[in-house]
């Protein structure tokens, strides 16, 4: 159930922070937290929102009209706890009118530019392009 | 094409025979010309008649019981198209025993066993590279019904995702050979305008609507607020010979030369603009021989840089006869727009008591939180509507229209214009944080124009209504029975964006050379590091009208129904609507904070009402987790006199984005929705109630 796995990744996420020590496979929310992507990355993802995404999500990632904000409350809301394949996966359909248009490559840079806009932290190492990686790591706002 | 059916003979009683039997028995004739289509216990068209009422007498579910209600089936729709649908907003008809409704993706056309939820056929188009190009993808709002006078003919009617409008025999599911080609119309023809019969940016996800024996068509176009492209396909109205495929007429939304309206845009720039679609639901009156056309924005959302002048019929409610699309009259509700204020559903059409008179009239909602009611033989406000003055703007490209109609009755269902008194105050240190925030926006009533991009300027001007409303493509409902109105409304804030410092008109050319040019890249050095990003949190706190990251920057409620007495005009009653979202609740800035419970549903929610013999029922836009640990969304309902809530807790698996609907099946009333689930597991559900 969605609260449940989202109070658990908080609460790890928490803990995770308060305890610099603890590491390993289970701190679910803890890599993104920490700097899960590069700003070069994220310049990528950014010119790539701006030429595919921004005509309907808007500027802000508030979102326009009937395309759905993809920062904020009622982003993180849906998405806190899902991994980032999920969050892929679901770029990969975009745009509706040119699904799978875009690489693996650039699906995951456009991730690290909402990953950024969400506020999460810049790190040293550029977020993996593999699914089973992506599927380990989790979605969680600051 | 997929082709299902099963084998099975269905006796059918003649439609205007029983209608006939059945108008004597209720009290729904007493609108004259205006439910003529619908017996009581059916749902024939999207809007339960052609007035849009969204009503039915039916009282078999009620205060008493409807805390019983029971799920009698559900329908994933997933496996219809290649991939989920993100957002599943069509309400189902129900004629004749059969439950129809388009789902999936690919806007497969469904008939079921209203009963039991089982599938008797299924109609499926696989459009190719058109259809994945599409304006509008997804299950849309439904289809339509036509029925011959003698009730031997059956049609189901609809717009597919590709722009093609088909006929299938609604008792085998099989496409009409007599109508346009083998049961297909091809809607990019035939529209007076040359388009990309792929590429085109038109299409539908309105259900078309049948008046008689003539089929009316709308237009829209990809939902995007491009500020720099005018250029586009004009989004005209026809109507069709239902028999035949045959087009009977074409209104142009934008006029061509020497056409009424033409002149309201000035230099000519009508031939430069497109858009102007009728993306909404239809109303019509079918004893006037009249439809009505709510008329979205002319191209770019958010400026008129490129179309000076008031720009007839860009958000104007047009009234056209149902024969021969002549224009009768027109009501433009917003002059020159730059708030994307397109009026977004369907007029309800009413007969007003008014001094021992009836005048026929309707009420046409806008996103902007008005009714515009208006004399639907004349078009003249019954109300007075005066032409107010409003803020300028201060680009030196916008000519700014210097008025705007405001109705002076009824009063506005939702917020209007936002300022200090409109921040949050549930503690008074989200107040304080909301002042700051503030400093760095524009803000002001009601039409205040977006600000042009300068040094030191604000970030944004803030906006209340939003873009999306206000209300939107639900629109409202209505009973007959009392002439009262009902609307479901959200309350949150919208950032206007600045005008570009160098985005100037440009004149597209006689060719559209520069058609759907691409916006400008992202602006260089975002944040303190020329060519960098700057620190994580983009443009925040630009996105960031939230207090404490979660908390919304005006005070609540955030989404309510409002119910109008419409003889006079007066709100009746007004109630907060949705359960407050986990992610208010639990933000440890509100510990302590009490009746926090039912704040609102905050967003983009856009629900539709239903009323029936007794309640008003609408389904939550949003969800939140209940006590169990399960997300929810409430179906609700209100008695319709007091908007008292009705006992009972009915939670559903998703929320709310198809308008509800209720029917009466062998002897069994069913209340039907249309709920889509959110994030990684998204998907559209359809789901039935009804009583153990």
């Amino acid at each position: 159930m969605k609260l449940s796995k989202f109070a658990l990744v908080q609460a790890l996420a928490v803990f995770v922070l308060a305890v610099p020590a603890v590491s390993g496979q289970t701190d679910l929310g803890s890599s993104v937290l920490k700097g899960a992507y590069t700003e070069e990355q994220a310049l990528r993802g950014q010119a790539l929102y701006y030429q595919h995404c921004l005509v309907c999500h808007g500027e802000m990632m508030s979102g326009l009209d009937q395309a759905p904000p993809l920062a904020g409350p009622q982003f993180s809301s849906i998405w806190n706890g899902e991994t980032l394949w999920a969050l892929v996966d679901r770029i990969n359909t975009m745009p509706p009118t040119q699904p799978g248009s875009l690489s693996r490559q650039e699906n995951v840079d456009v991730l690290t530019y909402m990953l950024w806009y969400n506020g999460l932290p810049l790190g040293s190492k550029p977020l993996t392009t593999e699914k089973d990686l992506l599927t380990a790591m989790t979605f969680v706002t600051p | 094409m997929k082709d299902f059916q099963q084998e099975k003979h269905y006796v059918f009683p003649v439609i205007a025979l029983l209608a006939a039997i059945l108008f004597g028995i209720t009290g729904v004739q007493a609108q004259s010309g205006l439910s003529a289509q619908q017996s009581p216990g059916e749902w024939p068209t999207y809007g339960a008649n052609l007035a849009s009422h969204r009503y039915s007498p039916l009282e078999q579910i009620n205060a008493d019981n409807f805390k019983d209600l029971e799920i009698a089936w559900s329908l994933k729709t997933d496996f219809l198209g290649p991939r989920p649908d993100g957002l599943y907003s069509a309400t189902p008809l129900y004629v004749n025993g059969v439950l129809y409704t388009t789902a999936g993706q690919r806007r497969a056309v469904i008939a079921m066993d209203p009963a039991t939820g089982e599938m008797i056929w299924m109609h499926s188009e696989n459009e190719g590279a058109r259809g994945t190009a599409a304006a509008r993808q997804g299950a849309g709002r439904g289809l339509s019904y036509w029925a011959s006078e003698d009730g031997t003919e059956e049609y189901i009617l609809y717009v597919t995702p590709g722009y093609r409008m088909i006929a299938l025999d609604a008792k085998t599911g099989k496409l009409v050979p007599s109508f346009g080609d083998n049961g297909v119309v091809d809607l990019k023809l035939n529209f007076d305008q040359d388009i990309d019969p792929v590429d085109s940016n038109i299409g539908l996800n309105a259900t078309p609507l049948v008046v008689g024996d003539v089929i009316v068509v709308g237009a829209a176009h990809r939902p995007a607020g491009s500020m720099e492209s005018t250029w586009d396909t004009r989004g005209y109205v026809r109507g069709y010979d239902i028999r035949t495929g045959e087009r009977l007429w074409i209104f142009h939304t934008i006029p061509l030369p020497g056409e009424f309206g033409y002149d309201t845009w000035e230099d000519g720039s009508a031939d430069q603009n497109g858009n102007a679609g009728v993306w909404s639901q239809l109303s019509a009156d079918a004893e006037l021989g009249l439809v009505y056309l709510p008329v979205e924005m002319a191209a770019a959302d958010y400026n008129g840089f490129n179309r000076p002048g008031d720009g007839l019929f860009g958000e104007s409610l047009v009234a056209v006869d149902v024969k021969t699309g002549e224009r009768r009259w027109h009501y433009q509700t917003v002059h020159h727009g730059m708030w994307d204020w397109d009026l977004p559903c369907a007029p309800i059409l009413f007969d007003m008591e008014m001094d021992g008179r009836i005048i026929k009239a309707l009420a046409q909602p806008t996103k902007s939180a008005f009714l515009f009611v208006l004399n639907r033989e004349t078009g003249e406000p019954i109300w007075p509507i005066e032409e107010r003055p409003v803020p300028q703007s201060e680009s030196p490209y916008e000519k700014s229209s210097p008025t705007q109609p405001i109705p002076s009755w009824p009063q506005p269902f939702d917020r209007q214009g936002i300022s200090r008194d409109d921040l949050n105050d549930l503690t008074p240190a989200l107040r304080a944080e909301a002042e700051q925030v503030i400093e760095q926006y524009a803000m002001g009533p009601l039409y205040t124009p977006p600000a042009v991009q300068r040094e030191g300027g604000p970030i944004g001007t803030l906006m209340l209504p939003a873009d999306v409303g206000g209300a939107n493509w639900p629109g409202g409902s209505f009973d007959p029975e009392t002439n009262r109105l009902y609307i479901h409304s959200h309350t949150a804030v919208f950032t206007l964006r600045n005008i570009p410092a160098d985005l100037e008109p440009f004149n597209p050319g006689p060719d559209g050379e520069m058609a759907n040019r691409p916006p400008a890249g992202p602006p260089q050095g975002l944040g303190p590091r020329p060519g960098g990003l700057g620190a994580p949190g983009g443009l925040r706190p630009r996105f960031g009208i939230f207090l404490q990251n979660s908390i919304p920057l005006i005070k609540p409620p955030y989404d309510r129904i409002t119910a109008y007495e419409m003889n006079t005009g007066e709100i009746l009653w007004q109630k907060t609507h949705g359960t407050t979202e986990d992610n208010i609740r639990n933000n440890p800035a509100l510990a302590g904070v009490e009746n926090i419970d039912r704040l609102g549903s905050y967003g983009r929610i856009f629900v539709g009402t239903l009323t029936t013999g007794s309640l008003v029922i609408a389904g939550e836009g949003a969800t939140h987790t209940n006590e169990s640990g399960d997300t929810v969304a409430l179906l609700r309902a209100y008695d319709k006199d007091t908007g008292e809530d009705i006992e009972g807790r009915v939670e559903m698996p998703a929320r709310q984005t198809g308008s509800p609907m209720t029917f009466m099946h062998e002897g069994k009333q069913y209340i039907v929705l249309a709920v889509t689930h959110a994030g990684a597991n998204a998907g559209g559900e359809l789901i039935a109630y009804s009583l153990p």
